[in-house]
């Protein structure tokens, strides 16, 4: 390939073209992500006059507790990354290797985790695996155990836990797109051979499929590090505080950070590495899914049926998956449909749900959030589709760096963001705090990246001699561009959207920060619910939510396509 | 439509979707009547089920005002607020400071002192705020919860809070994030002194989990996962009123138990200064202070309202514990810093 | 008329490639060459994939280089086929003509009249995914050739189907490019397709072109040892030119003296080391004067109609193409000769 890769120049008629495209892009993103982030990260870059120095960065880094902060946030990471990737490798293999009903159905559900606001899975995780949630009670219901069984949560072992659960369906989505490309030809040529068992995985499947679990475990591992909410409640405490914690509490503290902000900066430099080892990663996967095709596959339900250990063990690790990543969302919605009668009783009741659709703030909340999830889907998609087109199609030396810096957002919590926001307009005449449009900014800024992870897996996928033919035949780059590469991207723009979507309603930081009364969404009110001991209407709200998120996944089945 | 045709609407719907959201954007203006009294308070303040939709129409009616309440999160984060834009003050009161967060308070200087005449109507060991800068306008004490239906044997001091058979039992709140956890901080300080820190030693192991806030900390309380959590003597209050339920208690501990004075002040610069001071003495009237116990779940300054049939079960401690303004903020981040470095090994 | 590729210079770190020829209108110019020797990139730069460092690309009269590919009116069909996944057959045909912007009727016609050229007929509405190999192949074709091309470009159209299938597909693009005269350069390596579908010939090698000719030319008279063994197979011997004898030069070999016509010698001078090059199928087994070789039959390859037999002498081996009634047993013991005017003469 080396000979004939095309500089981005060569593709187009003149520099110019490209470079407008960008032009919008980059001013919205300058206004609404890196200004009102420098103006935060400036606070760990000015000592107390003023000065620009790396004082207080080089006394974050001096100081013990810090750095056993910043170790442990990237120690735990690291095992939840492993965790993640080990639970998530059965799973991909049966995505790409067998067929059956409802697989998008899955990829739907299991998605869900991820976009769902952290108070929401906290909740869940607490219900369904606290020690008076609904798995202790059942395994003391069965054992006749006085005290629960499983004393998981508020420890070391609940982070990890916790963090493989919601992001080993990213593995799963990402592993199985490249291994379901590789033909077991070369597996069988391998088996005559002699190879089989462990021997064959790691010595054929595995440095095939290689590419993929890098491209996903740095994703991962970058979630992991960034991991907020779950570290703080499941995590029991002071003991087991990450840098994103860190942040919070010094945010909390007071809004104009020092130390909050040099650490702010430690992980978005650590971030944006393992975005940029991301970024490599996944073009050499893509490069590899280019040269494979799709082919047919057996169904599942043959091969589970088999009285095999192997059928057991993945009957079993179905089971076990299905179980822990439904059951917390499962339990909050069971735990919705209920009233508070008297005597503290509780009652089978749609309650709450006829509060919520009967108008008023409730339903105001469902309403500002579809409309925010519209709006951000509006601004994200245009320009994360746009981003990952340019992204892809490009190879001038530093532009994956560039494209790691596109990818920020990723690597920089979104309360950050909010401040940053508070802090860089608060002397502007025009009210950006407190308007609509700033919490849709900051939900695109938040969501854009994952539109562009999306798409541009799509868009280097795509054999190079494609767009040579249709050049070939007469078509110009817009041509190429409408005819062509946006028509073959279709069905990840609408996986796009949907994340989109499923991000912006599933907010909660930055939006904290930014809205006001006419503006709560679904989660500032489940907090508001949280907060004035209403938590069967918290986890109504909870439902109404995922309910939404589980629908935009939804159409990604309907539309049909890889996912 | 053949498919291609229907590639084309899409993308075509969805430009014109885009240009619309952006004109929409770039045109519209903060289209907001322009309010003659702006206050930054705390959510459960602002919420529905909270004071502000009671008392707020009672103040605009009464003084023909127009208010705009703003949620900022919790008191802490009203008072960042406040202090954040110390130089350009888009507020005029802000509501949520407490007996704990004065000398900070008063230190950022970005309160307006002004003396209600409605004072004179509150007992004086609730004006926690000499200078005049902070009105109070309810209190409550911090008091750890039990479930009854639970625990047989509950703890009757601070010292048996930290006995063997309560290990993994207690949930209690982070004191950098959280006012009762840093009330209970200090009120560990009121009680053993220079000892707290011994003391936290011995109550670490029962300590289930450290909560960044109130909201987790209780809701974890009331889905069972330990059946003693810190929160407000008011707390059992709400459980009777709304549930029907005495099964949630309150403890009073024999050494007394620690207490926060809520208080609002007028920002320095405030751009509606008169209508500020209007408000300030409407807090300490009895249109206020009536909807203070069902609606934020303290107790109201002023004697004279009669709190509601519920409120039978909020006890009121004999000793009522507090450390000195000036005494938190010499030592506060000394205390914390000891307490965090503890904890976390 | 044409396409002319004038004095065109493209400069890699380990390779560079030169290249000044034409390819005549009407005719299919085959590009013969190993892998890596820069067929593809002579292709790329035509199409305007690449731009070249120098040298200037004309097609019918007018400059090509200064445009970019979409504008050049050039057809191609990939290697890989390059269909678009999204479009039926119909559409991908069509696709040409929709971006150049013909009139619908027009382009209805067009593409109704190349699917009829491949046979395909009724495909229309398939989607592409679903065709064969072969059946995508000619849907490439018809879609490169529907917009009217003024050239068009094959790049090893051939190498991913099998035997059979590729004779037959051979056959059906000789046939539409011979009905439509469409000026073709076609891409290969295998040197099969280039003898059996070039009008011209050209063999190339790291970069630069050998020697361009007809087929029977290039076959006949290689005019290096390269291009000599590249097509066809071939028996070479060294040896020293001793003098002249008229118009044949006369060889010292290790199996003898060998004389080889005049046509050929003339570059070489006395005392020259020399290989002595000839077909297989030029060999006879009769005792002839001229050039006789005499050597021990160590293998024997039966093909049917015709036999090969390799002949081991003093060293050396020779490939003899023989027809199969002559019986031979590995071992024996025979003679054969090759007249001079069969045989080629290069410098070592």
């Amino acid at each position: 390939m080396g000979k004939t890769g095309q500089p981005l120049e060569a593709a187009w008629t003149g520099r110019l073209l490209p470079l407008l495209l960008l032009a919008g892009p980059a001013f919205f993103l300058f206004l609404f992500f890196y200004y009102p982030l420098g103006s935060v990260l400036v606070g760990g870059l000015t000592d107390q006059s003023g000065a620009l120095s790396l004082a207080v960065i080089y006394a974050l880094l001096r100081d013990p507790y810090y750095l056993k902060i910043i170790g442990f946030t990237v120690w735990q990471a690291i095992l939840s990354t492993l965790l993640s990737v080990l639970l998530g490798l059965p799973g991909a293999y049966l995505l790409a290797r067998y067929e059956f009903r409802g697989k998008r159905l899955v990829q739907a559900l299991t998605t869900i985790p991820f976009v769902l606001p952290s108070i929401v899975v906290v909740l869940g995780f607490v219900r369904f695996f606290g020690n008076n949630g609904v798995l202790n009670r059942l395994l003391m219901a069965l054992f006749g155990l006085e005290e629960p069984a499983l004393k998981v949560l508020y420890s070391f072992q609940a982070i990890l836990l916790a963090h493989a659960f919601y992001n080993f369906p990213i593995v799963v989505r990402i592993v199985s797109s490249l291994w379901r490309r590789i033909h077991p030809g070369t597996e069988e040529a391998a088996r005559s051979l002699g190879a089989h068992g462990f021997r064959l995985f790691w010595r054929v499947t595995l440095p095939q499929i290689l590419p993929g679990i890098l491209s996903a475990a740095a994703l991962v591992f970058i979630f992991c590090l960034l991991s907020f909410a779950i570290v703080l409640v499941l995590g029991g405490g002071p003991r087991y505080s990450t840098l994103e914690v860190e942040v919070y509490r010094l945010a909390k503290v007071s809004l104009d950070l020092k130390t909050g902000s040099a650490l702010a900066l430690v992980g978005a430099v650590i971030s944006l590495v393992f975005l940029y080892a991301y970024i490599k990663a996944q073009q050499r996967s893509s490069f590899a899914e280019q040269m494979l095709e799709d082919y047919e596959r057996p169904r599942l339900a043959s091969m589970l049926r088999l009285r095999s250990p192997r059928g057991m063990f993945y009957l079993l690790y179905l089971l076990l998956m299905a179980v822990v990543i439904l059951a917390p969302m499962v339990t909050v919605v069971a735990y919705s449909f209920q009233v508070r009668s008297g005597w503290g009783q509780q009652a089978v009741s749609l309650e709450w749900y006829r509060r919520i659709f009967s108008g008023g703030a409730y339903l105001r909340a469902v309403l500002n959030s579809l409309f925010f999830g519209a709006m951000t889907v509006l601004l994200a998609l245009p320009m994360g589709t746009l981003l990952a087109y340019v992204g892809s199609r490009s190879r001038f030396t530093g532009s994956q760096l560039l494209q790691a810096l596109v990818m920020l957002p990723i690597g920089i919590s979104s309360i950050i963001l909010g401040l940053g926001y508070l802090k860089a307009y608060r002397n502007f005449p025009w009210h950006i705090v407190g308007s609509w449009y700033a919490i849709v900014f900051a939900h695109t800024v938040i969501a854009y990246p994952f539109v562009i992870r999306v798409t541009s897996a799509t868009f280097r996928k795509m054999k190079p001699s494609l767009p040579e033919a249709a050049r070939s035949l007469g078509a110009g780059p817009w041509q190429l561009f409408w005819h062509l590469e946006l028509p073959l991207v279709r069905f990840a723009l609408i996986t796009g959207a949907a994340f989109a979507f499923g991000i912006s309603v599933g907010e909660i930081n930055a939006t904290l920060i930014l809205y006001n009364e006419k503006m709560i969404t679904i989660p500032v009110m489940i907090y508001r619910l949280i907060g004035s001991y209403n938590f069967i209407g918290a986890c109504a709200m909870g439902s109404v939510l995922m309910l939404f998120c589980f629908l935009a996944f939804l159409i990604i089945d309907r539309v049909g396509g890889e996912v | 439509m053949n498919k291609t045709q229907i590639h084309y609407v899409e993308v075509a719907s969805m430009l014109l979707l885009l240009l619309f959201a952006t004109g929409a954007a770039i045109a519209a203006p903060a289209v907001e009547e322009e309010a003659e009294l702006v206050i930054y308070a705390y959510d459960s303040f602002v919420a529905e089920w909270g004071p502000a939709p009671k008392v707020i129409p009672k103040f605009e009616e009464k003084y023909g005002v127009k208010v705009k309440v703003t949620s900022v999160g919790d008191a802490g984060q009203v008072l960042n607020r406040a202090i954040l834009e110390k130089d350009n003050p888009q507020a005029d009161i802000v509501l949520g400071i407490d007996n704990n967060m004065l000398s900070r308070a008063l230190e950022e200087g970005v309160l307006e002192p002004y003396r209600s005449p409605n004072l004179k109507n509150i007992p004086e060991q609730l004006v926690f705020d000499a200078t005049h800068s902070v009105t109070p306008f309810d209190y409550g004490y911090f008091a750890f919860v039990y479930d009854s239906e639970v625990l047989e044997d509950p703890p009757e001091s601070l010292e048996e809070l930290a006995d063997s058979r309560f290990r993994k039992k207690i949930i209690v709140q982070d004191p950098r994030t959280s006012s009762p956890g840093l009330g209970f901080l200090l009120w560990t300080i009121a009680v053993y002194g220079d000892g707290y820190l011994e003391y936290w030693s011995r109550l670490q192991p029962n300590l289930l989990t450290i909560t960044d806030g109130w909201d987790t900390a209780y809701g974890m309380f009331t889905s069972g996962e330990a059946p003693m959590v810190l929160s407000y003597t008011t707390s059992p209050a709400y459980h009777v009123e709304y549930e029907q339920t005495e099964r949630y208690r309150a403890l009073l501990f024999e050494k007394g138990n620690y207490l926060q004075i809520e208080g609002m002040g007028i920002l320095k610069g405030a751009p509606h200064p008169q209508t500020a001071k209007m408000f300030i003495d409407f807090i300490l009237s009895e249109d206020f202070q009536v909807e203070i116990p069902l609606t934020n779940w303290m107790y109201p300054v002023d004697p004279a309202v009669v709190t509601p049939e519920s409120f039978r079960y909020a006890p009121k401690p004999e000793r009522s514990l507090q450390l000195s303004a000036e005494e938190i903020r010499t030592n506060q981040e000394r205390w914390i810093n000891a307490w965090v470095k503890l904890v976390s090994r | 008329m044409g396409l002319r590729i004038q004095n065109i210079q493209k400069v890699y770190p380990d390779f560079r490639l030169e290249l000044d020829f034409e390819v005549r209108q009407g005719e299919l110019l085959a590009l013969l060459g190993p892998s890596g020797c820069g067929k593809t990139t002579t292709l790329r730069l035509i199409a305007g994939f690449i731009d070249p460092d120098s040298g200037s690309l004309h097609m019918n009269g007018r400059r090509i280089d200064t445009l970019p590919a979409h504008r050049r009116r050039i057809g191609i069909v990939f290697q890989d086929y390059a269909l678009f996944p999204h479009l039926s057959v119909w559409n991908n045909v069509g696709f040409g003509p929709r971006m150049q912007g013909w009139g619908s009727k027009d382009a209805k016609e067009r593409i109704e009249e190349l699917l009829r050229l491949v046979s395909l007929q009724r495909y229309g509405k398939r989607k592409v995914t679903r065709l064969s190999g072969g059946e995508q192949q000619r849907v490439a074709l018809a879609r490169a050739l529907a917009p009217r091309p003024h050239l068009l470009l094959l790049d090893e159209p051939l190498s991913a189907l099998d035997a059979k299938l590729r004779k037959n597909l051979r056959k059906e693009i000789h046939r539409v490019q011979r009905e439509l005269s469409v000026t073709t350069l076609y891409v290969t390596h295998d040197q099969e397709e280039a003898l059996v579908l070039g009008d011209r010939i050209a063999v190339m090698r790291d970069g630069h072109i050998e020697q361009i000719d007809t087929p029977k030319r290039i076959y006949n008279r290689p005019r290096n040892l390269f291009v000599g063994t590249f097509l066809g197979q071939a028996n070479i011997i060294r040896g020293r030119l001793a003098e002249r004898e008229g118009e044949l030069a006369v060889v010292q070999t290790t199996v003898g003296t060998l004389r080889v016509s005049q046509s050929q010698a003339e570059e070489f001078g006395a005392g020259d080391e020399v290989i002595v090059f000839f077909r297989p199928e030029h060999c006879v087994l009769d005792r002839s004067r001229s050039n006789r070789i005499k050597g021990r039959v160590v293998q024997k390859e039966y093909l049917g109609s015709h036999q090969l037999v390799e002949v081991e002498s003093n060293g050396a081996r020779f490939t003899l193409d023989l027809a199969d009634r002559v019986t031979l047993a590995t071992g024996d013991t025979i003679s054969f000769s090759v007249s001079p005017h069969h045989c080629c003469l290069f410098l070592q």
